[in-house]
């Protein structure tokens, strides 16, 4: 993949419109490619808006972000939508899937707005749908992979799991979860952990993982406290 | 692409998205149907007498004149000498005449006096000639010929003795009881007056009122059927006249002069025109008819709004969800527009079906009900019909779409609740 940064930072500071203190302010922050960043911060500090502006949905900050070598603030809405399709992989902490897809499916989804991840999907498996089923094979869900059934009859997880592998679908340089590992008990949540942190390391994908659970950290190449990040003395907005 | 993901939201929200369908496809139904009958009622009611030059009564009006010979409705307040009637039907540029003497009834139907060229040179529809669904014309004195709604709802056959009535009333006090009708024959359905008629000879007219002075019969006047026979049957007096021209550019022509007969004040009228003008008073009804229609899709997608506006809220973690996948706002708004699209869609098709099928299977039945001759077929504006309710269905759609739009952009990647 680019040997550009996956995530490249540089003086970052986003207000509401009304607010009068800015929720963030990031002197610097980088992600190699390939990178696995653990960035812990508790609810409140932002955590969301700072994925929001990465993943381009969220406008109008200042500074500079660049992902996979491309500088947001260059592109047009249209543009970052599409390089969010084309680079970035995302998990939630819950409804990551579309209920009324079957898991395979809701996997084939992640390339559905991307030409490339379609054509990447191909070039390594033969085809997008092979990658899906080798990719739930690896997450230790071939035993859903075959079948018609409802996503929603699944357990959490394995629900997951499924978004894992659509995260991971067609190579996309990123991976940022966001708090993914919330809804499971321990010992899933180890296990996911590892599991996507393996899928990552095979793939060269660079791996953003936000929580607040600090216990986590444990797992990573590099462990960042939101907080600190963020210039001191401001107040949290919920989001 | 988009349209299989459209297709499987929709599916998961079967029971409300076949609501939707259904209400779509039943407002459709009416639509196309009233369009249809409208068509079809205008082209039956220009098509009540084609291949008819002239017709010809006492001077009246011309509406009144066509309502009374063509639709039996109504009087004539006069009626025209058997002696004008020959000299017109001598005019070198007449090709044929059939007198009609009107004034009895049977039961609430009217009875035609008329010759039996009747019913070769009746017309109706586009040229289409009047045909037996059992026995044949009448022949002789005392035979009726029975209109297909005479003889349905009166369930007669032929063989069958009926009384004619004078006068015009449901219920008459002086019937012809002594010299009853057999039925030799009974004519097919057209959809025109003639099915609400029963068709006699002038003779057979003029025979029921031997013995009668102003409508009532003279006391110890019995006439036999001897008698009758060695009587001069030819009747002093008839009600209209249909005529045939040999050359249509005779027309005009023909009408003048027999607008100024010498002999009593006649009226000729061009059915044509008469019908024209009629029509600007009866064909008020038929736009009401397809107002009100257009009333009802409009309820039905109304109907589908509602539905897919009380989706939208549900279905916000769904947007959040493909717009984190890489959906654009745009893609979302195109989404949600498909989905009212592929429910407009299936809607008009379903629609359309059941108008088939109802046509199909149920046309004659719907035709005897509503007196209309319907014919097999999409009504002439079904593309425009088509057309209007989907763009009617896009529009609906717009306002979903428009909150699919603003939902993704306020969210972001995670739905706010």
């Amino acid at each position: 993949m680019s040997e550009a940064a996956a995530i490249s930072i540089h003086e970052l500071s986003f207000r509401w419109p009304r607010a009068d203190k800015p929720l963030l302010k990031i002197p610097q922050l980088t992600l190699a490619a390939g990178e696995s960043l653990f960035l812990q911060g508790a609810s409140g500090s932002g955590k969301s808006t700072l994925l929001n502006l990465i993943a381009g949905v969220q406008t109008g900050y200042g500074g500079s972000i660049r992902v996979c070598g491309e500088q947001l603030e260059n592109l047009s809405t249209r543009q970052r939508d599409q390089l969010r399709a084309d680079r970035i992989g995302l998990v939630f902490q819950q409804f990551n899937l579309l209920p009324w897809l079957s898991p395979l499916e809701n996997v084939v989804l992640g390339c559905r707005f991307s030409a490339q991840r379609r054509q990447q999907a191909a070039r390594q498996d033969g085809s997008v749908e092979a990658q899906a089923l080798r990719l739930l094979g690896e997450l230790g869900l071939a035993s859903v992979s075959g079948e018609k059934r409802a996503t929603s009859t699944l357990s959490i997880g394995q629900q997951q799991r499924v978004a894992a592998a659509r995260a991971l679908i067609g190579n996309p340089p990123l991976i940022i979860a966001d708090e993914p590992t919330s809804s499971l008990d321990s010992d899933h949540r180890d296990r996911f952990i590892e599991l996507l942190l393996t899928e990552c390391r095979r793939s060269g994908a660079a791996l953003l993982f936000v929580s607040h659970d600090r216990l986590l950290a444990t797992h990573f190449h590099r462990r960042l406290q939101l907080d600190h990040l963020v210039q001191p003395a401001q107040e949290g907005k919920p989001c | 692409m988009l349209i299989g993901l459209a297709w499987r939201s929709l599916l998961n929200r079967k029971s409300s998205a076949l609501l939707c369908v259904l209400t779509i496809a039943i407002s459709v139904t009416l639509l196309a149907g009233v369009e249809k009958i409208r068509h079809d009622m205008r082209d039956g009611f220009f098509n009540t007498v084609s291949g008819t030059d002239l017709i010809v009564g006492a001077r009246s009006g011309q509406v009144e004149l066509l309502l009374y010979s063509v639709f039996h409705l109504g009087s004539a307040t006069n009626n025209i000498r058997w002696s004008s009637y020959q000299t017109i039907a001598k005019d070198q540029s007449v090709d044929w005449a059939v007198p009609l003497s009107l004034g009895d009834s049977h039961r609430g139907f009217r009875v035609v006096g008329t010759s039996s060229a009747f019913f070769d040179r009746y017309r109706y529809g586009s040229e289409r000639q009047l045909g037996f669904s059992a026995g044949e014309g009448f022949s002789a004195l005392h035979q009726v010929t029975l209109g297909a709604d005479v003889a349905s709802s009166l369930g007669y056959r032929l063989g069958d003795e009926i009384v004619v009535s004078h006068g015009l009333g449901n219920v008459s006090f002086a019937q012809h009881k002594d010299q009853p009708f057999k039925v030799v024959g009974i004519l097919e359905p057209t959809g025109t007056p003639v099915d609400r008629s029963l068709f006699v000879s002038l003779e057979s007219i003029t025979a029921i009122h031997v013995g009668w002075r102003a409508g009532v019969p003279m006391p110890g006047m019995k006439v036999s059927e001897q008698q009758l026979e060695e009587m001069d049957l030819t009747p002093k007096e008839i009600t209209a006249v249909m005529l045939g021209l040999k050359s249509k550019t005779a027309v005009f022509q023909l009408q003048r002069a027999i607008n100024n007969f010498r002999g009593e004040p006649l009226l000729a009228i061009l059915p044509g025109v008469a019908l024209q003008e009629l029509w600007k008073v009866v064909g008020r009804a038929e736009q009401a008819m397809l107002a009100i229609s257009a009333c009802v899709v409009l309820a039905g997608l109304t109907g589908m709004l509602g539905v897919l506006l009380t989706g939208m809220e549900q279905r916000r973690r769904e947007l959040a969800l493909l717009r984190a996948i890489g959906a654009s706002p745009h893609h979302l708004l195109f989404l949600v527009m498909l989905e009212a699209g592929l429910l407009t869609i299936s809607g008009i098709a379903l629609g359309l079906g059941v108008l088939w099928s109802v046509l199909f299977f149920a046309g004659d039945k719907l035709q005897q009900l509503l007196g209309v001759y319907l014919t097999l077929g999409w009504p002439a504006s079904l593309g425009w019909i088509s057309l209007a309710v989907l763009v009617a269905g896009l529009l609906a759609g717009t306002l979903p779409a428009w909150r699919a739009w603003r939902y993704t952009l306020a969210d972001g990647l995670t739905p706010k609740n």
